[in-house]
């Protein structure tokens, strides 16, 4: 049996919740281009008959209580924002890498104004300067260039091959500065905050409220974390007493499918953030391998982000290194820097040739230096009296300090002319009658080696001399020096596709979460339409309870007395 | 089907906005400098070509430096073994050497035996001659004069050219064979490659090297007279002037000027086939010449397919993607205002 005031409720109920919607329109409708804003909706519920449950049964015409507004809830896939976040890692990876690739293509290219007409001409610097050193050497035959000329020249583009050597080693510093400045920082400061979040929206929600800003926030934070490293979130539901339950989040570092990384245990290996405790990247580099210790040759250093146990303090004073290794980082920005700055490609093949990593600083540097060196080579190699003595032309710096022509000392950084290259030590004829009488027949025989080996010889150019080497180049050494660049351009060209479907799939992935969460104003303009007839409605509803009760309070009895 | 919402617009229609905007900022690009790439990584493929491309013309200038070089030095050479040729020719006309008979008197034979002098002299100093700062007839040697006389003995960079014996060292002997087929090998284009054994092929390469004594002469006959032109007159002159002060030149005399002069007459021969050799080398140079200037065109073709567009292509290009800016702007105008809130009233 229902109570004489029970309609005036439903009808209160029913007003309530159409302003409650109505509130959350406006709230959605003012934030429909706010950054990281999830629609919410009410939620809502009808209030069952009172008497359900009770130990009388009733029958007959039972009503509802109306309407409960329950909550407020956001319209949000997690799905998706795995999906979004471990795609956000690949694409951070990708233009990462495209980044420093397209920065280094500048050190071997530069635009010119071409003289024949007023069009720039894209110049490859080192393969322009080589051809240079052979028109001169072409033309000493003829006269038309010295010796000095040549010696200049081939000054010239020693010089090219150690700026180029140094730009790379300087791209590879500031990369590393990059990655130690902004990347480690940014990310300490972003699990930092989440940590914080987290600790504020369970304060929140064990108190009632559900927080739902704080949570966009936190969302926008895991988005941007995801960037620098891949991560797998997850919720868990803990009591936190009194009847209250809240979504306790963890967040640990995720493979390319966006899985945790597990240890033996089967359990996360690497925790980022735990509830209101968080952990810490740190970077340091030394000259060791990361997975076997051993030393490996400078400048090469290698770079490792180290991960420090969950603390809740902000002192920076960590419990245990979780023990990452840099192969544990899989994608994001630090996994790109990593790459970058660590790996060689073909050169770090071990001894079964197989090649496991990607083309970073490391590969260019250590092909410019394989390419200076066969060049170092062949120019000191032909430079030879047909007496046997060869004069070296070209030098590099042994571990002391001082110079020498042996091969191994010889890299793009300190490639240079030797200082015993004076006039005269560039072989040709001699006078007959006052030295070597044999040396007549060798008059320019070594510009013409030189000629010959600079312009047509093909070389095939290995990382390591021996079985082990990998061919790195086939072809002439006037290719070689051409490839450096065009073999960039193309590993940036393929990168920049790569790039581009990780960036394309990224903004799929986000229209998809955006077609669940954002706010559509045509949605909104229905709601506010219809919330606002259903307040009409229940207004309406309740003025003809009032008439009702008008009736039954005021009129009862005097009915037809006319 | 996937919910559509403002704010997923907005940021589709920027992206897309933007998209369009940078293509239609590259087509203008092209438009304005025609390039087909500014860094490799644009277009790896043109890069490659174009950096080949640059390659040969560099090339390709090299041996059009060398050819037109060469050309000069040949030319001037063939200029001078015509002057030698023709004091050779004066030498042996009826005023010198063919004035030489039994009957002339001491006083003509000095004045014969001078001019013959002072012609041999004037050859040393032709043959003595530079080019662009280079003696052109000392074989692979053109920083040092290459003839000296040295009394009445001529020496080629320090090599008698009759005995082959030092100047400095008269004990030892070189061989003037060797010194005679000096060869310098100059890269014209024609593909040089070497043997099996790394000696280079001749075919290959362009031989600039004239050594002096080729064209004058050098070594003896089997008589025992020297083949060499400059030796030849000091001879000719020295048997002149050593005659006893006749009237009439005795006949042992007269035999041995006429001996010489007939192996002056074949050395002249010589030099003359020599100077003919170095024509058709010109002729040959020229004709390399004409094809190096066509292989340049052909190159500059390629250069102008492979490193930049077309300007119809490239205007076409612009006009296209500006085009799609444009309409792009034009929907933007059309449906972001629009959303049923417009609508209400």
């Amino acid at each position: 049996m229902s109570s004489t005031f029970d309609g005036l409720y439903i009808a209160r109920s029913g007003v309530q919740a159409s302003r409650a919607s109505l509130n959350i329109s406006g709230q959605n409708i003012t934030n429909s281009e706010t950054d990281g804003y999830t629609r919410q909706k009410v939620d809502q519920s009808s209030i069952p008959p009172s008497e359900y449950g009770g130990f009388w049964a009733t029958s007959g015409a039972v009503c509802g209580g109306g309407v409960s507004t329950d909550s407020v809830s956001q319209q949000r896939d997690k799905f998706l924002d795995g999906e979004y976040r471990t795609q956000n890692a690949k694409s951070g990876e990708s233009s990462g890498i495209l980044n420093a690739l397209n920065s280094m293509e500048t050190i071997f290219t530069s635009a010119t104004t071409a003289t024949s007409s007023s069009a720039s001409a894209v110049i490859n610097v080192l393969s322009n300067e080589f051809s240079n050193l052979v028109s001169m050497l072409e033309n000493f035959t003829t006269g038309k260039s010295s010796e000095s000329n040549i010696r200049e020249e081939a000054k010239l583009l020693a010089t090219d091959l150690n700026t180029a050597a140094k730009s790379l080693n300087t791209i590879r510093e500031q990369q590393y500065s990059d990655l130690s400045q902004y990347g480690v920082g940014k990310a300490n400061d972003l699990m930092e905050n989440i940590a914080s979040l987290n600790q504020r929206i369970k304060e929140a929600e064990v108190a009632g409220a559900p927080a739902l800003e704080l949570k966009d926030e936190r969302n926008s934070m895991l988005d941007k974390l995801s960037n620098y490293v891949g991560i797998h979130v997850k919720y868990t539901k803990e009591d936190a007493g009194g009847g209250r339950k809240y979504d306790k989040l963890s967040v640990s570092l995720a493979d390319n499918d966006g899985n945790a990384i597990t240890g033996e245990d089967g359990k996360p290996a690497y925790t980022l953030i735990d509830e209101n405790t968080f952990s810490k990247f740190s970077i340091a580099r030394d000259g060791n391998d990361d997975a076997t210790g051993t030393a490996t040759s400078s400048p090469f250093k290698i770079t490792h982000i180290k991960l420090s146990g969950l603390s809740k303090d902000g002192g920076h004073t960590f419990g245990t290194d979780q023990g990452l290794k840099n192969s544990g980082i899989i994608s994001g920005t630090f996994s790109g820097y990593l790459k970058l700055l660590n790996e060689s490609g073909e050169y770090d093949a071990k001894s079964d040739g197989i090649t496991t990593t990607d083309r970073g600083i490391g590969f260019y540097s250590q092909l410019l230096s394989t390419v200076a060196r066969s060049f170092a080579g062949k120019m000191n190699g032909d430079n030879i009296t047909a007496g046997g003595v060869q004069n070296n032309l070209f030098c590099g710096y042994a571990s002391d300090g001082t110079e020498s022509p042996d091969a191994k000392n010889i890299t793009a950084e300190s490639i240079h002319v030797a200082s015993t290259w004076t006039d005269g030590k560039l072989i040709k004829s001699k006078n007959a009658g006052t030295s070597d009488s044999d040396n007549t027949d060798a008059s320019y025989t070594n510009i013409d080696h030189m000629i010959s080996d600079l312009k047509d010889a093909e070389l095939s150019l290995k990382t390591h001399d021996g079985e082990s080497g990998i061919v790195v180049f086939k072809g002439t050494l006037q290719k070689a020096f051409a490839s450096i660049a065009t073999m960039l351009g193309e590993d940036a060209n393929s990168l920049e596709v790569k790039d581009t479907s990780n960036t394309n799939i990224l903004s799929n992935v986000d229209n998809k979460r955006q077609s669940v969460s954002s706010v559509s104003l045509d949605d909104e303009a229905v709601n506010i339409v219809k919330y606002g007839q259903a307040l009409n409605a229940s207004s309406r509803f309740m003025t003809a309870v009032d008439e009702c009760l008008q009736t039954i309070i005021n009129n009862m009895g005097l009915a037809g007395r006319g | 089907m996937i919910r559509i919402t403002n704010h997923m617009m907005m940021n589709n229609y920027t992206k897309n906005v933007s998209d369009a905007f940078a293509s239609a900022n590259k087509a203008m690009e092209h438009a304005i400098d025609y390039r087909r790439f500014d860094e490799p990584s644009d277009d790896p493929l043109a890069a490659s070509q174009t950096f080949d491309v640059h390659w040969m013309l560099s090339l390709n200038d090299n041996y059009s430096t060398n050819v037109s070089n060469l050309t000069g030095i040949m030319t001037t050479a063939d200029k001078l073994l015509q002057n030698v040729d023709t004091l050779l020719t004066n030498a042996d006309t009826g005023n010198v050497l063919q004035s030489i008979n039994g009957t002339i008197n001491s006083d003509n034979r000095k004045i014969i035996a001078n001019q013959l002098v002072n012609i041999r002299n004037e050859i040393v100093s032709q043959m003595n001659s530079q080019y662009a700062g280079g003696y052109m007839f000392g074989g692979s040697n053109d920083t040092d004069t290459p003839f000296k006389m040295v009394g009445d003995q001529l020496y080629y960079r320090g090599v008698n050219v009759d005995t082959g014996k030092l100047k400095d060292d008269p004990s030892k002997t070189f061989d003037l064979d060797k010194l005679a087929n000096e060869t310098t090998y100059v890269d014209i284009g024609l593909g040089m490659k070497y043997n099996d054994d790394d000696t280079i092929d001749k075919q290959s390469v362009f031989n600039s090297s004239m050594p002096g004594i080729a064209y004058l002469g050098y070594g003896t006959d089997s008589n025992g007279n020297p083949k060499n032109v400059c030796s030849l007159l000091t001879k000719i002159s020295d048997t002149l002037n050593s005659a006893s002060d006749n009237e009439k030149l005795s006949t042992a005399d007269l035999d041995k000027i006429t001996n010489y002069i007939n192996t002056f007459r074949e050395s002249h021969e010589k030099l003359r086939g020599g100077q003919s050799a170095i024509g058709q080398k010109l002729q040959f140079l020229d004709s390399t010449s004409h094809y190096i200037s066509q292989v340049n065109l052909n190159l500059k073709e390629k250069d102008n397919k492979v490193e930049y567009l077309s300007p119809y292509d490239a205007i076409g290009t612009f006009y296209s993607q500006k085009y799609c800016y444009e309409a792009s702007l034009k929907v933007g105008a059309q449906i972001l205002q629009q959303s049923l809130m417009d609508y209400l009233k």
